[in-house]
């Protein structure tokens, strides 16, 4: 199987260029990386390096950091032709709704972020869409004590409606430096911790590879491939 | 109106040339001819070895369109009577079915 690391943040928001990026998650295993940054266009900075790294894929996409539904989905219709993988940084209940509610998103990244989770309605609403829910296990790693207790609780509660609703599961750690990366073994340990059992985790790392694939094909339409 | 990979969908595809390229049903897969008949769920494909009824559910078409052109079609966007898929509303995008 071929993994995936679904939301790298590289240079000007990370601190490494994509190509260290490129490099260290290459030695860690991976097949690849989507470089998902929130500057506009998701514009990576020295991103030609990347592509000479041999041996890894390095794909470009976008999070959308939106305040509105409105502007999120504004921001995801004029950004779904120039990028591979379009994630959204969720966090508000609003937003994850919004970001489930809009088909072409296709990952709700950080939907953790506040004290509410997904929700029934933004789950269903992810289910209809085919919007992926990612798994940041950052604040798994960087927390402590009681507030890693809390945060946990609340995934465990997240996972159960994942399981309810048969939605698409994927697993980062948000890195936004070399030194963040993990490799596909490390997270798949991380999230048996959580509650996902092996094979779901492994299927997880490897989505976004499958998801990039659909997305660089030339759709005319829903449905309608031109070849 | 010339027939487009944007428009295919809400077009006539009576008399296109057409192959069943995935599906369901293994036996289907590979038939190739013109439509010359189409209902709600299915298409009337005319083949060297006769007409064949195909569902257009659980199958993937391949069109050529003029130019040459090749486009593939998932079937489940294709179902509904050929008079009402011209008003068919979809709310998806790309992949997304």
């Amino acid at each position: 199987m071929k993994y995936y690391e679904c939301n790298l943040h590289t240079l000007p928001d990370g601190s490494d260029s994509p190509s260290r990026m490129a490099l260290a998650a290459k030695k860690l295993g991976y097949s690849g990386i989507i470089i998902s940054n929130h500057s506009p266009a998701g514009v990576a900075f020295r991103l030609d390096a990347a592509e000479l790294v041999r041996g890894i894929e390095v794909a470009i996409g976008a999070e959308i950091v939106a305040t509105d539904q409105r502007g999120l989905h504004a921001r995801a219709a004029s950004l779904r032709d120039r990028a591979d993988f379009l994630a959204v940084h969720g966090g508000d209940e609003r937003i994850n709704r919004a970001a489930c509610e809009d088909p072409n998103v296709d990952m709700l990244a950080h939907p953790h972020g506040g004290r509410t989770g997904i929700g029934v309605a933004a789950a269903k609403a992810a289910k209809d869409n085919q919007v992926a829910i990612c798994l940041d296990l950052g604040p798994m790693i960087s927390l402590r004590g009681g507030s890693r207790v809390r945060w946990m609780e609340m995934v465990r509660r997240d996972l159960d409606l994942i399981d309810k609703f048969d939605l698409s599961l994927m697993i980062s750690t948000s890195p936004r430096s070399h030194l963040d990366l993990r490799s596909p073994r490390d997270l798949v340990a991380l999230a048996s911790l959580l509650g996902v059992e092996r094979e779901r985790a492994l299927k997880a790392l490897a989505l976004p590879g499958s998801i990039v694939e659909l997305n660089r094909r030339r759709w005319a339409s829903v449905g309608v491939e031109v070849l | 109106m010339m027939i487009t990979p944007e428009n295919l969908v809400r077009h006539e595809l009576i008399g296109l040339p057409i192959e069943v390229v995935e599906g369901r049903n293994p036996s289907q897969v590979g038939i190739s001819g013109r439509v010359v008949d189409e209902t709600r769920n299915t298409f009337l494909i005319e083949t060297r070895s006769g007409d064949k009824r195909v569902p257009k559910s659980t199958n993937s078409f391949l069109f050529t369109l003029s130019q040459g052109l090749k486009v593939k079609a998932v079937g489940s966007v294709l179902v509904s009577q050929p008079e009402n898929r011209i008003n068919k509303k979809m709310r998806r995008s790309r992949w997304k079915l």
